[in-house]
């Protein structure tokens, strides 16, 4: 289709559509947006065009339609594909994409470049131009290199943006260009879910794709929340149609969330961070009553029982003995679980009996439990739950963990970062260790690539993340190290808002929508789609793309060419575009014709869903697993060699978590704080969109009964405290919460009253610093908290 | 109680005082005086000026509701259904004819009968306008609106409002008989007003869900409002007794009571703002739980 | 007479309010309007076992309501302007020029339609996106929902299809209004009654005064 015959294209789908083309009375003007730019040509089009929705960290991946008219989004819809299977189901966005406008147009989006006034994190600012703030950072960037070397500089970790081209990516290449930067490993997500899977499977990729759900006949979604936490668009559309199939669907979480309501036929209310008691006293269940797999387990796992145990460590605790008691004298009963878990030992009981007995069985885990303290065990003992019960390999079950694609899966970012020459890495989530004693940290600490590092953190650079005082644990205390002009001695962020991370950078750089720059996506977690994204409008104000930005600073440092290789934005989409074709969808039609087409979205129908271990489950001899043993490993020796069977024990065990209702620290703060993903934002992302406030305010979620001890009625504003910090907000009792535990979405904008209070509701000024023991990853869910009245 | 509530309570609660003076008056003072052909004492006037003055408030109060004045002609354009067009017809009647009669009395005080047929014309459509304002709450998404109680309870305002004003009024003149009557209706209709409170309460309780919530909003939230209406009520009843026994047929004797009708004027628009106040904020609409 | 009525599964809504704010968008409605509304209803008693464990038996699920052009519409009846009126096909609308925002038909829908837009002074409400109904397609809220749990039709052919059920607790005794509202009702709402079940996000639905 020529350029022509595009508009017509457009014009006609706009007449078939019935649009009235005229202006919105109050939008966007009169909320002060102004984006004062004349509209570029090849974007003149009114009509309709498809476009990804902006590639946050949100969990899915979706089609947009936005209607433009003159240069400005006017309406948002969605994939409206005509045909709509499981196979190659439609890609329909969530209330966070359907309210976008309110973020494109919003009036405080960042301008123009700022450089810092007054003391750092006071929030004061002049404007610059792009020359000047360019300028100054490189400066900054060069000074601090030549005093302590590259390993001080530091990108950390941040995922406003997954269109490839955009977000941290392109500094890290550029940062890569001029020498590295101290790297990390693991993520804020899946520290410990990643790491201990592969602990049993020796692989991460334990997954089935997707529609291989619809053959499922029980399901357990452990912890998992798909139709509020998005994991992989249509995750919940697919369970949905799993039920209609005859799945019986059980929830185990402490909410009942939206999953609970919508898609099981049942919801078992657990106490956060006792998971790993239910599984085991589920096991004991089933070994008491002869309802495991003996035969698999026998022929694909190690470590069961004495019989399986590793060489030489014959006479170490195997499974079994840790179920029965065998060394510590207590039998894992679902008796000794009820008090522990809350839940009722005939209810452990029966869903032991039901997932044993249901063939074939999913055991789905969210992430959230493994976000916490010893957050590694529960996902050990969920994979060994899918192990003793058979579900690995076959069509219908599921070998638990992260359970990534089988096939490869979605690419996340593909854009070429280069090889970083500093060879150092450090868990994600140890970037305020790293600030204040880097020099100090060792391989406890979970350094990599080298013994000692060279110097502290001293430059932050900041890209599409809102890590360094939002999403931190403990961001009280990440404040006062970034304050600290001694520690990092520059700090830039990169975004598209004021956030409370940017209140502490001494630069901040303002970053285009990802409507306003071109990009692509696939996939999160799940998904067999290519989308692409398009620019639909103008960069607003002065904002630039992470990659512009990025581009410039290179010609400053004198790596232009090498960083661009004569591409622009688009030239890069087109490059990355090409991947694709030569990697996971050779079909794909070549760029140009595809953006003529105005598709969006290219998919590939899933009819005959892979299976993950299918080859192992069918020959487990020839095809062994990654594991020391080459079989599922019940027992790890790897984990056994570590020495510090306490906190990293051989077989998954229960282990009470550092802040605990049974702990000391119950007597001042007795309820457990959970932060859950909310549908109100990515993260902290969205906070500021009115739409998504109206639909989901930020509220601490309480039960009724605990409401009742603190005579809080409804709808009033509380102070909910620790140690750590005190945040305010509303309550909302609600009866979806079990006693004891209260819920306060995560990822609300950190904004600290005159007394230090956080009165938006940040959970992470309750949040701990703690990392867990193996995978070093971010326990922020473990938490206790008082909650009381603020008027007396 | 929403913002825009409150123009509507002062509405109501005018009008039906409005309409209750007028009545009473053509009922208590004009009647006797027409059938015994007396000359209408010239303070007389001052009723119907009050109660006009009542229902202009209505208008000024009307107007914060249906918005601007331009608006009052599309008001009436669904006099087919709507009881709001026709309660708006019916005010605009009795306010019109009102104005008029009051204007006939001022211009000719002493002709009081050859236009007393427009007073009572005017009366007819003051009690027709208050049971078209109540047919407006009388709506199945409003349990606690939903029943005969609403018109009833205006129309006891209306009857109660109008007699205070009138003892009050006619201290030092009209009969004592008259008087009289109008402590009976002092003391009578808030005895009534008390005694419906549990019946109306009860039926609520049996009248669904949400019916149930207005009645524990008014047990629970309002608590101390529906006390406080019920003790003026009480007081209303005492001070109504009071009146009642400081009325002889001795003239040299009416200056006492002025203070129990006083007392009870005063009492009798407490208990009726709060009563109107709770009539607003005790509605559950139905299915909103 | 009505035509075309919504559809309904409340057993697979997740109330993620997808259709609202896609409503919203469609009709660019400042916060503070919903066209469309999701109700939260929920119920449990909660009880410490004798093992020191928690029983419950809840039930919650969610209600996304529009207008639902009914087939006899009380709105319709009070509004003294006739501003809210029933076009030929029976999809009940607002003409913002007749309007005078006295909100008597807010009090007279039973469902909580009707939404009062303090700037403009004038009702507004859905309108079953009645230009893309006209052009063929589907509402935006139908066409929005990640769950597939709205669907749209011409009533006789929703109530072939799904059976004729109106009413789900606590809405209202659909026999009020006959709202084209067909509802697979969440299978705990038999027992949300009983239960003394409330909405419990009233705050995400209330009219904003
Ligand atoms: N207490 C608690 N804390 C948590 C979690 C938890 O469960 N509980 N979850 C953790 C998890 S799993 C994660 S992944 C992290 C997420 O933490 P972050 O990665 O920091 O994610 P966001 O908070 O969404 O911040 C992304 C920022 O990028 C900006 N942005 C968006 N698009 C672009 C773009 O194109 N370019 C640029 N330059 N900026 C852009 C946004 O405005 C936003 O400020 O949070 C972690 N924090
Ligand atoms: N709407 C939305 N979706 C998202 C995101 C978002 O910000 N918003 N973020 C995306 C990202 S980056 C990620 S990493 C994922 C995160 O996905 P998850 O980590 O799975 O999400 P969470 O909400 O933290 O936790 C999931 C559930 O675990 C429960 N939970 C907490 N502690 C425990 C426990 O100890 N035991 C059990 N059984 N349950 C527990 C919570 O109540 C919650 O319902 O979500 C992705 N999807
Ligand atoms: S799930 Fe993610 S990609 Fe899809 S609409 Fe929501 S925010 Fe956009
Ligand atoms: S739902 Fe309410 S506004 Fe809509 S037609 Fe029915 S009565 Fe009227
Ligand atoms: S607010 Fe408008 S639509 Fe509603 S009853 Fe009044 S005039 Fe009619
Ligand atoms: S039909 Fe249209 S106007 Fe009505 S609720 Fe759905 S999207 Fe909104
Ligand atoms: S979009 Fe669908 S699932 Fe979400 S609230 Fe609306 S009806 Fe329910
Ligand atoms: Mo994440």
């Amino acid at each position: 289709m020529g350029k022509q015959n595009r508009r017509d294209f457009i014009r006609t789908s706009a007449v078939a559509g019935g649009i009235a083309l005229s202006s919105p009375i109050w939008f966007p003007e009169s909320l002060g947006f102004n984006p004062g730019q004349a509209v570029s040509p090849g974007l003149a089009q009114n009509g309709w065009i498809k476009v990804g929705c902006p590639a946050h960290n949100c969990g899915g991946r979706c089609l947009l339609k936005v209607l433009i008219k003159d240069g400005i989004i006017t309406r948002i819809e969605t994939d409206d594909r005509p045909v709509d299977t499981p196979a190659d189901p439609q890609l329909r966005a969530c209330i966070r994409g359907r309210s976008y406008r309110r973020r494109q147009y919003h009036p405080d989006r960042l301008k123009y470049p700022l450089v810092r006034t007054g003391k750092r994190g006071e929030g004061k600012f002049r404007q610059a131009s792009w020359d000047e703030a360019l300028e100054i950072m490189s400066v900054e960037m060069l000074r601090i290199r030549k005093k302590y070397g590259n390993q001080s500089m530091f990108v950390p970790y941040g995922t406003g943006s997954y269109s490839h081209l955009n977000g941290r990516w392109p500094a890290e290449r550029l940062m890569n260009l001029v020498g590295g930067a101290l790297e990390y490993y693991n993520s804020y997500s899946w520290a410990c879910i990643s790491k201990a899977t592969s602990t049993v499977y020796g692989t991460g990729i334990t997954g089935n794709q997707r529609q291989d759900w619809l053959s499922s006949k029980y399901i357990l979604m452990w912890g998992w929340n798909p139709a509020e936490m998005r994991d992989g668009t249509n995750s919940d559309y697919f369970i949905k149609k799993a039920r209609e199939n005859g799945a019986r669907v059980v929830c185990i979480d402490p909410r009942m969330t939206f999953s609970a309501v919508s898609l099981a036929d049942e919801w078992i209310s657990i106490r956060p961070g006792t998971d790993t008691a239910m599984m085991s006293a589920m096991v004991y269940v089933m070994v008491r009553e002869n309802l495991h797999d003996s035969e698999f387990i026998r022929t694909h796992c190690i470590g069961f029982d004495s019989t399986q145990m590793p060489k030489g460590l014959e006479n170490e605790e195997s499974y079994l003995d840790y179920l029965l008691g065998t060394r510590d004298g207590q039998p894992k009963s679902p008796q000794w679980a009820a008090p522990i878990t809350g839940v009722p030992s005939d209810t452990i009981t029966r869903i032991a009996r039901e997932y044993a007995q249901t063939k074939p069985a999913m055991l789905y885990q969210g992430y959230g439990m493994q976000r916490r303290a010893y957050g590694e065990q529960p996902v050990r003992g969920g994979c060994v739950l899918a192990a003793v019960t058979g579900n690995v390999g076959i069509h219908g079950g599921w070998a638990s963990g992260i359970a990534l694609q089988p096939g490869g899966g979605p690419l996340w970012s593909i854009f070429p970062t280069g090889t970083n020459p500093v060879k150092a890495k450090i868990p994600t989530f140890l970037w305020t260790e790293a600030i204040t004693r880097g020099t100090s940290l060792s391989a406890k600490e979970g350094l990599t690539g080298v013994e000692k590092l060279d110097s502290n953190i001293k430059f932050i650079w900041s890209v599409a993340s809102n890590i360094l005082a939002n999403q931190h644990g403990n961001i009280n205390r990440a404040g006062r190290i970034l304050e600290d002009e001694n520690l990092v001695e520059y700090i830039v962020v990169q975004d598209q808002f004021m956030t409370a991370s940017a209140r502490y950078a001494d630069l901040v750089l303002p970053v285009c929508t990802h409507f306003e720059t071109w990009g692509l996506e696939d996939g999160w977690k799940y998904g067999e789609e290519v989308i692409l994204m398009p620019q639909v409008v103008e960069p607003s104000y002065q904002t630039k793309s992470d990659y512009r930005i990025c581009a410039e600073l290179a010609a400053k440092l004198g790596v232009y060419e090498s960083f661009t290789e004569g591409l622009d934005e688009k030239g890069w989409t087109r490059r990355l575009w090409d991947q694709y074709r030569e990697t996971r969808f050779p079909n794909l039609p070549p760029f140009d014709q595809f953006v003529e087409s105005n598709q969006g979205v290219y998919s590939v129908p899933v009819h005959n869903p892979q299976i993950s271990l299918e080859e192992f489950r069918r020959d487990p001899e020839t095809h062994p697993l990654q594991t020391p043993g080459g079989k599922i490993e019940i027992f790890s020796e790897t984990l056994f060699n570590l020495g510090r069977k306490d906190e990293i024990p051989a077989v998954p065990k229960y282990i009470q978590e550092w802040e605990s209702p049974f702990g000391p620290e119950a007597g001042s703060y007795p309820l457990q704080a959970i932060g859950p993903h909310y549908m109100a934002r990515v993260h902290s992302t969205h906070d500021n969109v009115d739409w998504l406030k109206e639909a989901f305010p930020q509220r601490v979620f309480i039960n009724p009964i605990d409401a009742k001890s603190r005579n809080l009625s409804d709808g009033e504003r509380v102070l909910v405290f620790n140690d750590r910090g005190k945040i305010s907000l509303p309550c909302r009792i609600t009866p979806r919460i079990m006693p004891g535990v209260v819920a306060v979405p995560q990822g609300a904008w950190s904004m600290p009253g005159p007394d230090g209070t956080d009165i938006n509701g940040n959970i992470n000024a309750l949040s701990s610093e703690r990392w867990t023991p193996l995978a070093f990853g971010n326990a922020q869910h473990t938490i206790m908290v008082a909650i009381k009245k603020i008027k007396p | 109680m929403s913002n825009s509530d409150w123009p509507l309570m002062v509405f109501t609660l005018s009008m039906q005082f409005s309409v209750g003076v007028v009545l009473l008056y053509d009922l208590f003072l004009l009647f006797p005086i027409a059938l015994k052909k007396e000359k209408l004492p010239l303070r007389f006037q001052m009723i119907l000026l009050v109660a006009l003055v009542a229902a202009l408030t209505g208008v000024v109060f009307s107007l914060l509701h249906p918005g601007n004045p331009v608006n009052a002609m599309k008001t009436l354009s669904n006099l087919n259904n709507s009881w709001l067009s026709r309660e708006i017809l019916f005010f605009i009647s009795y306010s019109g004819m009102l104005l008029i009669v009051t204007g006939l009395q001022f211009r000719f005080p002493s002709a009081v009968r050859s236009y007393k047929w427009l007073l009572d014309l005017t009366c007819l459509t003051g009690l027709v306008l208050v049971y078209v304002m109540s047919r407006i709450y009388w709506l199945p998404s409003m349990p606690a609106w939903d029943s005969i109680f609403t018109p009833i309870s205006f129309y006891l305002a209306m009857f109660l409002s109008g007699s205070c004003f009138l003892l009050l009024f006619q201290l030092n003149s009209g009969s004592w008989t008259s008087q009289k009557g109008l402590a009976v209706l002092i003391i009578a209709i808030p005895v009534i007003q008390v005694a419906l409170l549990p019946v109306y309460m009860s039926w609520l309780e049996e009248a669904g869900d949400s019916a149930r919530q207005s009645v524990s909003l008014l047990l629970n939230q309002y608590l101390p409002a529906f006390y406080l209406r019920l003790g003026f009520e009480i007081l209303t009843i005492a001070f109504g007794f009071w009146a009642f026994f400081s009325i002889r047929s001795d003239t040299l004797k009416r200056r006492n009571l002025f203070i129990p009708a006083l007392l009870a004027f005063i009492t009798m628009v407490g208990a009726l703002v709060i009563d109107r106040f709770l009539f607003y904020q005790q509605i559950v609409p139905i299915g909103n739980l | 007479m009505s035509t075309f009525g919504f559809y309904f599964d409340s057993s697979a809504c997740s109330g993620c309010k997808t259709c609202q704010v896609a409503c919203k968008d469609k009709n660019d409605l400042q916060a503070g309007i919903r066209f469309r509304r999701v109700y939260e209803v929920a119920g449990a008693n909660w009880n410490k076992t004798d093992e020191g464990a928690w029983e419950h038996d809840i039930v919650a699920y969610n209600l996304s309501i529009a207008c639902n052009h009914c087939e006899n519409p009380s709105c319709v009846k009070a509004c003294p302007t006739t501003a809210m009126h029933s076009e030929l096909d029976g999809i009940i609308q607002i003409d913002p020029k007749k309007c005078v925002g006295c909100r008597y038909c807010q009090w007279a829908c039973p469902y909580g339609s009707p939404q009062y837009n303090r700037q403009k002074g004038i009702m507004q409400k859905c309108d079953f996106c009645r230009d893309y109904i006209l052009d063929g397609k589907q509402p935006v809220c139908v066409t929005s929902c990640p769950m597939r749990a709205l669907e749209f039709g011409p009533i006789s052919q929703l109530i072939e299809k799904y059976g004729d059920n109106r009413s789900v607790f606590p809405l209202p005794d659909p026999s009020i209004t006959k709202p084209a509202l067909f509802i697979k009702p969440h299978p705990g709402a038999a027992r949300a009654s009983e239960l003394g079940g409330s909405i419990i996000n009233r705050e995400e639905v209330k009219d904003e005064q």
